[in-house]
C-alpha cells in the first residue's frame, strides 16, 4: 500500500493544515508522533472539533483532552471553525465551567463559526453564560441543548 | 454596413464568451499543449481570473508548475465538472460516482495524489483540491501512527528529546 518515497510530507504547511482542519482533532493532534515534519502541525489546525464525553474512558479524560488542546495551541494561529459536540446524562457544575471557558477561548482565538452542542440526557440544559458571546469575528453560531443566563 | 456587422461580430463573440464555448490551451511544462473549452478551464479560479481580466485567450495559457501526467488528469476533471451541469437527480449520481472513482485512482498512488494536490492548489480549482485534501484526511482518520507512516511512507525521525517533549505535554494537563 506504501508507494516509497514520502510526498504528501512534502505538501505545504497550509494544505497539510487543510487536511488536518477536516478530522476530528484528536486525530489531528495524534499526527504529532509521525514524524517531525508533523510535529507541531496541530498546534495551528484552524479548526476544532471535539466529540465527547462519549467514546472516552472517562469524562475527566476527554475534558483535559480538550483544556490541552486550547490551551497548547499557538496563539496566532487563525481559528476559522470550533465546534463541540457534547452529551451528559447532567452537567454538572464543573463540567458547565469547564463549557464557558472553551467558548471563551475560541472566542479569544477569533472563531469565525462557533457550534456548541449539548445532548443532555435529563430535564436539564447546559447553562452558558452569554456575557461570554462577545465577538468582533464571529460570523455563525450554533448553540443547541444550552440555556442562557 | 460595416458597423452592423462589426456589432453583430461583436455580440457573437460576446455570446460565446456568455456560453463558454471558447477554446483555450493550456502547456505543460513540458511544452505539451491541452485545448479544453472554457467552461472546462474556467473550473480553475486562477485561469478564469486571467481569462475575465482579458488575457491572452488565443495565445493559451502555459502552467510552469505542471506536467503533462498531472494536466491531463486535472483536465480530466474540470472536463467532468466543467463542461456539463448536472440537473436530474442521475446526473448528479453520475457526478458522484466519477469522483469517488477519479479519488480512489490517486488513493492508490500517493506521489501521484501530491502532484494533483499540488496542481489544484496552484490552479485553485476548490472542488478538486476539497477531493484530495479529505483523502489524505480519510487516510488518517481513526488509524494509528504505525499505519498512517506505512501508508504515506512516512520516516521516523524524532529524536528522545522529542519524544520526552510529547509525553510531558500529554501529562501536565
Amino acid at each position: 500500500m506504501a508507494s516509497g518515497e514520502d510526498r504528501i510530507s512534502a505538501l505545504p504547511e497550509d494544505l497539510l493544515h487543510q487536511v488536518l482542519s477536516l478530522l476530528p482533532s484528536w486525530d489531528a493532534v495524534q499526527t504529532c508522533v509521525l514524524a517531525k515534519r508533523w510535529r507541531d502541525l496541530w498546534r495551528s489546525v484552524p479548526a476544532v472539533r471535539v466529540v465527547g464525553p462519549r467514546g472516552w474512558v472517562t469524562a475527566d479524560a476527554f475534558a483535559r483532552f480538550v483544556d490541552r488542546l486550547l490551551r497548547l495551541r499557538r496563539g496566532g494561529a487563525p481559528l476559522d471553525t470550533c465546534v463541540f459536540d457534547l452529551d451528559f446524562n447532567e452537567p454538572s457544575p464543573g463540567e458547565e465551567q469547564r463549557g464557558n471557558r472553551w467558548i471563551r477561548s475560541a472566542l479569544r482565538y477569533h472563531a469565525r463559526v462557533l457550534r456548541f452542542i449539548v445532548f443532555v440526557n435529563s430535564w436539564n440544559s447546559f447553562q452558558i453564560f452569554d456575557e461570554h458571546l462577545v465577538s468582533q469575528n464571529l460570523t455563525f453560531l450554533e448553540l443547541q441543548g444550552v440555556r442562557a443566563s | 454596413m460595416a458597423s452592423g456587422s462589426g456589432a453583430a461580430a461583436a455580440a457573437a463573440d460576446a455570446e460565446e464568451k456568455e456560453s463558454g464555448s471558447r477554446m483555450i490551451t493550456l502547456t505543460s511544462n513540458e511544452g505539451k499543449a491541452f485545448v479544453v473549452t472554457e467552461a472546462s478551464a474556467r473550473q480553475s479560479a486562477t485561469i478564469r481570473s486571467m481569462v475575465d481580466d482579458g488575457g491572452c485567450v488565443d495565445k493559451g495559457f502555459p502552467l510552469p508548475n505542471v506536467d503533462s501526467k498531472t494536466l491531463a488528469r486535472v483536465i480530466q476533471y474540470s472536463d467532468e465538472h466543467g463542461n456539463k451541469e448536472p440537473h436530474t437527480v442521475d446526473e448528479r449520481a453520475a457526478l458522484a460516482k466519477f469522483d469517488r472513482d477519479f479519488i480512489a485512482e490517486l488513493d492508490a498512488d500517493k506521489a501521484f495524489l501530491y502532484d494533483v494536490t499540488m496542481a489544484a492548489n496552484y490552479l485553485h480549482i476548490q472542488g478538486l483540491l476539497a477531493l484530495t485534501t479529505q483523502c489524505v484526511a480519510d487516510t488518517i482518520k481513526g488509524k494509528t501512527p504505525e499505519e498512517i507512516r506505512t501508508a504515506f511512507g512516512i520516516e521516523y525521525d524524532l529524536t528522545a528529546q522529542d519524544e520526552k517533549e510529547i509525553k510531558e505535554e500529554d501529562t501536565h494537563a
